[in-house]
């Protein structure tokens, strides 16, 4: 096996997993979104995009801010520096596995 | 995840703060007053009453108070109808190199307007209204741009209307003034209407709530 495929088995599996990657490109986007927002761009479940969101948090990719506009609950998502980096890192070993394969 | 896919993610982030239609109505409305401006200027050119000097003030304080004021207004719209059907998002700053590149490239851009303006003007001088029709084809261009990057057809509309009002009011041969005032009294409707049906559109989505994420 060459050494750019092998290195697609080391991806970073938290940003890899498919609901994953969409709100962590969504993020990389912009500067901050809410909830509300990366419900309609993903399309996933409340619970589904609230669980997701939970482990980014987790791994430390994304900063979760609550707060509130009149009354009413809003959840602001932004991507950490070290969610910027990981996903910059990801794409860069994703494009030259590709790159690899096709040439 | 393939490229065109990102680019899609990214290009919907630009669409954000222009699918609502809200920032093209308060735009147009601009544009409007801007006209009647304009016209007024055109009519009043000869009244000793009115300096020229007067109306150059009025003129710099409707825009600048004018935009200070849409963008007040359209925050308060966008809270108040966009964001609970469509969400928020914070745009990313330009980094220090973008701004510089911007402000390069505007700098380059008002110079070849104003050599393309005076090229025009020593090469046809019984012409008028010039002004008035390089002003529709950059507007043009502009919007057909952003239009095809952004896939909103009603900008490649809104361009095709733009190119034929500057055409019209360059051939009635107006002047000036009277035809600068046609181009942006029109233009600035045509933006209200277009941005009205957006914004028509864009209420029927369905509104949002987050329980407890």
């Amino acid at each position: 096996m060459k050494q750019e495929i092998r290195a697609l088995v080391d991806v970073d599996r938290l940003i890899h997993e498919p609901a994953r990657l969409v709100i962590v490109t969504t993020l990389y986007f912009v500067e901050a979104a809410d909830f509300l927002y990366l419900l309609r761009e993903t399309g996933m479940t409340k619970g589904n995009l609230s669980s997701h969101l939970a482990k980014l948090e987790a791994g430390g990719y994304v900063e979760i801010n609550k707060t509130y506009r009149e009354k009413i609950p809003r959840t602001i998502c932004r991507l950490s520096s070290a969610g910027r980096t990981a996903f910059q890192q990801y794409r860069a070993r994703l494009k030259k596995a590709v790159t690899s394969m096709e040439g | 995840m393939d490229l065109p896919e990102m680019n899609e993610i990214a290009r919907r982030t630009g669409r954000y703060s222009l699918e609502d239609g809200i920032n093209e109505m308060l735009f147009g409305f601009m544009l409007v007053l801007v006209g009647l401006s304009c016209f007024a200027e055109a009519v009043l050119k000869h009244a000793p009453v009115i300096g020229m000097d007067s109306w150059k003030v009025g003129f710099l304080a409707l825009v600048l108070c004018g935009s200070f004021l849409c963008r007040r207004l359209g925050r308060k719209l966008k809270s108040r109808f966009v964001e609970p059907r469509a969400g928020l998002i914070v745009l990313r700053k330009p980094t220090r190199g973008a701004k510089l590149m911007g402000l390069v490239f505007g700098v380059f851009f008002l110079f070849v307007l104003g050599f393309v303006l005076t090229v025009a003007r020593h090469h046809y001088p019984a012409a008028s209204g010039w002004y008035t029709l390089v002003i529709s084809v950059m507007i043009s261009g502009f919007l057909l741009i952003g239009g095809i990057q952004l896939r909103l057809r009603r900008f490649g509309a809104l361009a095709v209307f733009s190119l034929a009002l500057g055409i019209a009011s360059f051939s009635l041969r107006l002047g000036d003034n009277l035809s600068g005032a046609a181009y942006f009294f029109f233009f600035g409707l045509a933006l209200i209407a277009g941005g009205g049906l957006a914004l028509r559109s864009f209420l029927r989505r369905p509104i949002l709530t987050e329980n407890e994420p």
